[in-house]
């Protein structure tokens, strides 16, 4: 029995390997998923423990807790955020060596928004600068603009992250699993911490591979900052974006196919059109279009647009448009904005599943399928929604807005659905819109090969009918079969650069990671010390109150009372003495009268 | 949004140096409007320095000259180093305001550092807010009070035949009182109001985005594709109307230049669409708690985590807010178009009891917010006054 260890962001990511862990785990591997953060946004913890329960190979837990997690990190670069006590925890070696390797990776990631493939993705570029700490964009925005310049700026970045050095909770817990294979997703995340996994794994010798979950994975989020020994991609297009993007030499790169549409290929509609549409509120005597939202990054204000669009059908004049029911389905993890629609207001038009619906509940997906399968076409901005329409053969449709356009011709991914050889119509406009669903709704036998082509291009490269999660499966074995790699300890000038320069670094960046001006770290140090100074001076009154102060009292106390005593006693003794000396005189004077009369 | 009128003498007398951003009609009336109150409050002279299109007006009882020549160019080098030293003065302001900041944030890494002193950490901690006191972030403050009273602004006689030719080209004749409507609400609603309109005998000039999806009907005219309008057309436009009907700010300042009637619709913020003038009306939008799924209510909207909310889309560019808003339906927008009708028939003069009590209402959270919101600093009562305009009867009722 062979272990395969699955380290996975969070447990959302089950949903793109379900299949394939299940196939690994029936196939008497070892199969245990470590995930870096919980999630339950969308119920993916109940996921995770379903996941557990369904087979004794399969086994999830948490990865080792991180000293600065990347979210520390952000939270730390808050730059309105006023903490207290910040000075209260002494921060360990770690914790500096993590910042270095976040801030390293993030400016890698923020670096390759400057490349010529990406001159339409500021919005992206935006979202990488907002989480540097104010310090690096400052720096690096003009300063990158150069490509010679970016190019010195990422290989002196290599060599930093080459002295970062492994984390030794990871090797432990590498160590402890021991597994033949080290499956990684997303890895590509901004500022990924998952790259620490991949360098434990190449001084442990552990063979490593990255799963790219999903089709945006490659061109809108961070680089592959440390190369692992293998890449599991979906088709040839991710190959080649792997290969230019990222790197990755074409020898460690596998396509299997998208795993995640399997099930698309097998499903059947759990309802019949009429059943499902008196479910969702809609007339069934209609043919309808489903309206599919797109996530937070790609439409994070979607309602006001899809009230445009519905109004440009209703209005349209083309009664085959004007009558068409209008299935709205919000993207899961940006189903909020939703409670603002005013459904009411639109005759003939849904929401379906209800705004808050858990995704993990019973029938989600069938309903999902349902409303693709039994719709007419679909629309959408930008999302995995449309893919999952081209399997089913349905026209699909976007139109091109100005407030979505970061996420249309802003990202990289878009061009799969409208370039060439993509499935999807654009319209520069609701009226361009409106005509081609007047012509495009009809069965096309160019649509539907355009579809197939599409499809067998970019989900199941290796044939439409054969399922992508077994050749995932058998990719996955395949690289277990390779047996371990040779553990690759660091070089002596590795180990000689984390001494001194890695240090002050780490240290710098962790002070850096704030995003506070320059004078704040000049001052710090001497205001520290003036505080502290303060403190001592506050330490000595307390003690002066504390114990100086009666203890003076004490002795004013003693030393009064000494001589009250000794006062009293000496005039004691004066007064006995006098009375002495008295009687003594009275009887010399008695004694001498005496002697006087006998005289 | 302050003036940007520099103030030297000519002669004796106060002379106001102003060069109005032409390309943005909104800025530009507000700068005219407030110059014009502030020189018939001194007795000055408006001298306005022009960057190439002539300003097309008149300021009655206040006299306004454009210098030529040597003048024009000393003039300018007046107004240039007084914005230099005013923009020197915001700017160390804001440096202030930034050192202070990041000095407080400094102290209080050692305010909670229990193993100080507790009275040390007292100390620091007052220090912390003292220094916060002391540097308060000067707002450029909506002149609010500068606006109240109606300047008799009008157009050149030129320019007046110039845009009345332009808009008549245009489809806009004299037949029927003009309505402007700036539409980004919802195409249903603004198709069946603008049908509204037309049916009430109105003429409809549809500004905004060509985009919008909303279809005209007769008796509108579509401007949306005329861009950029000429600041002549905007303003005639503007003052040839009965009323308008907008959703920006831009078009609600232009309005106080010109006088004219105003109902601003589909507002999200009651401070920065609180008119100005008695002949302004708002109505705010349905705003619904995207937690709850509930609508909030008015009263909520003059509260702290609203405005902080509000904020955070706004200038932190936080994508996702905690509150979605449903334009004001048809129903709602028909009541507010017959209240502005009535006003402008019996010159404003019923307000009810409902509309000063909000009025009341927003006089105080503005009070209360101003310290602790630069937005509402900059958008609230300016010295206990936020406008003799009015929200919408219906709306009033119900806060009431």
């Amino acid at each position: 029995m062979s272990r395969i260890l699955f380290l996975m962001l969070h447990p959302g990511f089950i949903r793109y390997y379900e299949g394939a862990i299940h196939m690994l785990a029936a196939s008497g591997h070892e199969v245990n998923l470590a995930f870096e953060v919980s999630r339950d946004k969308l119920g993916e913890d109940v996921t995770a423990q379903r996941l557990a329960t369904s087979s004794p190979n399969i086994r999830c837990e948490p990865a080792p807790d991180r000293t600065e997690s990347v979210r520390d990190f952000l939270v730390r670069s808050d730059r309105d955020a006023m903490r207290a006590g910040e000075e209260r925890r002494a921060r360990p070696d770690q914790d500096a060596w993590e910042s270095l390797a976040t801030t390293v990776r993030l400016i890698e990631d923020y670096l390759r928004f400057f490349e010529p493939e990406f001159r339409d993705a500021s919005t992206l570029r935006t979202r990488v600068e907002k989480r540097l700490p104010r310090v690096y964009p400052q720096l690096l925005g003009a300063a990158a603009r150069p490509a010679v310049a970016r190019r010195i700026i990422r290989a002196a970045l290599r060599g930093v992250e080459a002295i970062i050095p492994t984390v030794d909770g990871i090797d432990d817990f590498l160590r402890e699993r021991n597994p033949d294979v080290l499956l990684v997703t997303p890895l590509i995340e901004l500022g990924s911490q998952q790259v620490d996994y991949i360098k434990s794994a190449r001084k442990l010798g552990i063979r490593s591979a990255l799963c790219v979950a999903s089709w945006d994975n490659l061109t809108s989020k961070g680089l592959i900052r440390v190369l692992p020994d293998h890449v599991i991609v979906w088709n040839e297009a991710q190959a080649q974006e792997a290969t230019a993007l990222h790197g990755v030499p074409p020898d460690r790169i596998t396509v299997t196919g998208s795993q995640t549409f399997d099930r698309w290929f097998a499903m059947r509609p759990s309802r019949s059109r009429e059943d499902f549409c008196r479910t969702v509120g809609l007339d069934p005597s209609r043919p309808y279009l489903l309206y599919t939202g797109s996530s937070v990054f790609i439409a994070p204000d979607e309602v006001p647009f899809t009230e445009r669009w519905l109004t440009a059908l209703r209005y349209s004049g083309i009664p085959r448009v004007t009558e068409l029911g209008a299935l709205i389905r919000p993207h899961p993890a940006n189903s909020r904005q939703w409670y603002a629609f005013d459904s009411a207001a639109f005759p003939n038009a849904a929401i379906w599943p209800p705004v808050g619906t858990d995704p993990n509940s019973p029938g989600f997906k069938e309903d999902f399928f349902d409303s693709v399968y039994h719709s007419a076409g679909v629309v959408g901005i930008n999302t995995s929604a449309q893919i999952e329409a081209s399997i089913l053969g349905r026209p699909i449709f976007t139109v091109r807005s100005p407030e979505f356009a970061h996420g249309q011709e802003g990202t990289l991914h878009f061009q799969y659905l409208v370039g060439d050889g993509g499935v999807v119509r654009v319209a520069t406009s609701l009226a361009e819109h409106v005509e081609q669903l007047d012509s495009g709704l009809e069965g096309d036998a160019g649509r539907d090969e355009r579809n197939r082509g599409f499809v067998r291009r970019f989900v199941r490269p290796h044939g439409i009918d054969e399922p992508a999660t077994p050749i995932f499966a058998e990719a996955v074995e395949a690289i277990r079969q390779l047996g371990p790699t040779a553990p690759r300890p660091d070089s002596w000038w590795v180990r000689a650069a984390r001494r001194i320069p890695g240090r002050s670094l780490a240290g710098a960046a962790l002070a850096l990671a704030e995003g506070r001006p320059g004078w704040v770290y000049l001052v710090r140090q001497p205001m520290s010390l003036a505080i502290q100074t303060a403190a001592l001076g506050y330490r000595l009154s307390d003690e002066w109150q504390e114990h100086g102060r009666p203890a003076i009292k004490r002795m004013r106390r003693v030393a009064w009372r000494s001589w009250y005593e000794s006062s009293r006693w000496l005039g004691h003794r004066w007064h006995r003495s006098k009375k002495k000396l008295l009687r003594v005189s009275r009887d010399a004077r008695v004694t001498a009268r005496r002697l006087v009369r006998l005289r | 949004m302050t003036i940007t009128a520099v103030e030297t003498t000519a002669g004796g007398r106060p002379l106001l140096l102003l060069r109005p951003d032409v390309s943005h009609p909104a800025r530009c009336g507000i700068d005219l409007v407030a110059a014009a109150t502030h020189a018939r409050e001194t007795g000055g002279t408006i001298c306005l320095l022009l960057h190439g299109e002539p300003m097309p007006v008149s300021v009655d009882g206040v006299p306004v000259i454009t210098p030529h020549g040597m003048q024009r160019i000393w003039l300018s080098a007046v107004w240039r180093t007084a914005s230099a030293a005013r923009d020197v003065r915001a700017w160390w302001r804001h440096v202030e305001a930034s050192v202070a900041h990041e000095w407080r944030r400094e102290l209080r890494r050692h305010i909670g550092d229990e193993r100080l002193p507790f009275e040390l950490r007292q100390r620091l901690r007052r220090m912390a807010e003292a220094r916060t006191r002391r540097v308060q972030t000067e707002t450029n403050a909506f002149p609010r009070r500068m606006l109240r009273a109606s300047s008799a602004v009008s157009l050149l006689p030129d320019f007046v035949e110039e845009a009345r030719r332009q808009l008549t080209a245009l489809g806009i004749t004299d037949g029927r009182p003009l309505v402007t409507f700036e539409s980004r609400t919802r195409p249903d609603i603004a198709a069946a109001v603008m049908k509204f309109l037309v049916s009430e005998g109105y003429a409809v000039a549809r500004i905004g985005d060509p985009a919008d999806g909303v279809r005209s009907c007769d008796g509108v005219v579509d401007l949306t594709t005329c861009r950029p309008r000429p600041l002549s057309l905007e303003m005639f436009l503007v003052s040839a109307s009965a009323f308008i009907m907008c959703e920006s700010n831009d078009l609600q300042q232009l309005a106080y230049l010109t006088n004219t009637p105003s109902l601003m619709i589909n507002a999200r913020d009651p401070f920065v669409a609180y008119p100005v003038r008695a002949n302004g009306l708002f109505a705010l939008s349905a705003a619904i708690d995207l937690e709850s799924a509930q609508p909030i209510t008015i009263g909520a909207m003059l509260t702290q985590p609203y405005f902080r909310d509000l904020h955070k889309q706004q200038v932190r560019g936080r994508r996702r807010g905690s509150h979605g808003y449903r334009d004001n339906t048809v129903e709602e927008l028909t009541h507010a178009i017959n209240e502005i009708r009535a006003g402008i028939a019996e010159g404003w003069t019923s307000e009810s009891e409902s509309q000063s009590t909000f009025r009341q209402r927003v006089l105080e959270a503005g009070a209360a917010l101003a310290p602790i919101s630069a937005h509402v600093a900059e958008w609230g009562p300016d010295d206990g006054f936020i406008g003799d305009g009015r929200l919408v009867r219906f709306q009033a009722d119900r806060v009431s």
